[in-house]
């Protein structure tokens, strides 16, 4: 594969949705292309601050409480 | 045993069935609550509308859990009741996801940029500055960033919620990342490409 095409694959390769060949054949590439490395590191990194900055809002416990009651009048309905 | 009896006795054990599935139900159901609040909120920018959004989900889902035979994971299926039930609220963003697909079909799959100055900056960007940029990218692109990357959901995954396929997947969710990383960029004044 060209780097091109390792590039277009690493989302994928970071959390290992690809067929065991492919991600064997990504690793010995990376193991040898260092900008290709760089930019799975890159990418990783990058995933990682959008992850946190996208768990922003959070629903109270108590919401809980609420919604099992809802429902459970949803049921008897 | 008299008739009485025995139609007593198919009473409790409707009842223990019911109760069980609806156990079944909260199992499920009530852990994804976080998650699904907080894609509710990236959808909707509104908490208020986002908690109604999410009661609703469960109300639906928990009408519908009869039909649910698992063919699709529980947490892709919920998902999928949220988002659909978000578009029906909202006649006008239904009709721009639909030019938004048109204009997808033709596009071809963006690379993934390697590591750069620019990438550097971004990667150091605030956290505030990511959350403002991805409260502002188009919500088609919002929506499958957060399912990726804070849901961490496989493209297949997303490709059910969405009703999407994977090819359309890939390239949305690049150009999102692309996009993102512009806004993000231009918050901090660097360059937006």
């Amino acid at each position: 594969m060209t780097c091109g095409k390792i590039r277009r694959k690493f989302d994928q390769f970071l959390s290992k949705e690809l067929p065991d060949a492919e991600l064997r054949e990504i690793e010995s590439h990376l193991a040898g292309c260092v900008a290709c490395r760089a930019g799975a590191a890159s990418l990783k990194r990058w995933k990682r601050q959008i992850r946190t900055a996208g768990k922003r809002f959070s629903k109270k416990t108590q919401s809980i409480h609420q919604l099992a009651n809802l429902l459970e009048a949803a049921g008897r309905r | 045993m008299s008739f009485r009896n025995r139609r007593k006795d198919v009473g409790e054990e409707k009842t223990a069935a019911a109760a069980e599935t609806k156990r079944e139900f909260e199992c499920l159901a009530l852990p994804l609550i976080e998650s699904l609040f907080n894609f509710a909120c990236w959808l909707t920018r509104n908490q208020e509308e986002a908690e109604d959004l999410v009661q609703e989900t469960y109300v639906k889902a928990w009408n519908g859990f009869v039909t649910f035979r698992g063919k699709a994971t529980f947490r892709t299926w919920i998902f999928r009741i949220l988002r659909n039930a978000f578009l029906s609220s909202r006649k006008d963003v239904h009709a721009a996801r639909v030019e938004s697909l048109d204009e997808e079909r033709h596009e071809e799959f963006l690379p993934h940029t390697s590591e750069t100055p620019e990438s550097i900056f971004v990667e150091q960007a605030s956290l505030s500055a990511i959350r403002e940029a991805i409260g502002e990218i188009p919500l088609p692109m919002r929506e499958i960033i957060i399912l990726r990357e804070v849901e961490e959901m496989s493209y297949q995954e997303i490709g059910v919620v969405l009703g999407i396929p994977i090819g359309t997947v890939m390239s949305r969710l690049a150009r999102a990342r692309l996009t993102l990383r512009a806004v993000a960029l231009a918050k901090l004044g660097g360059p937006r490409k």
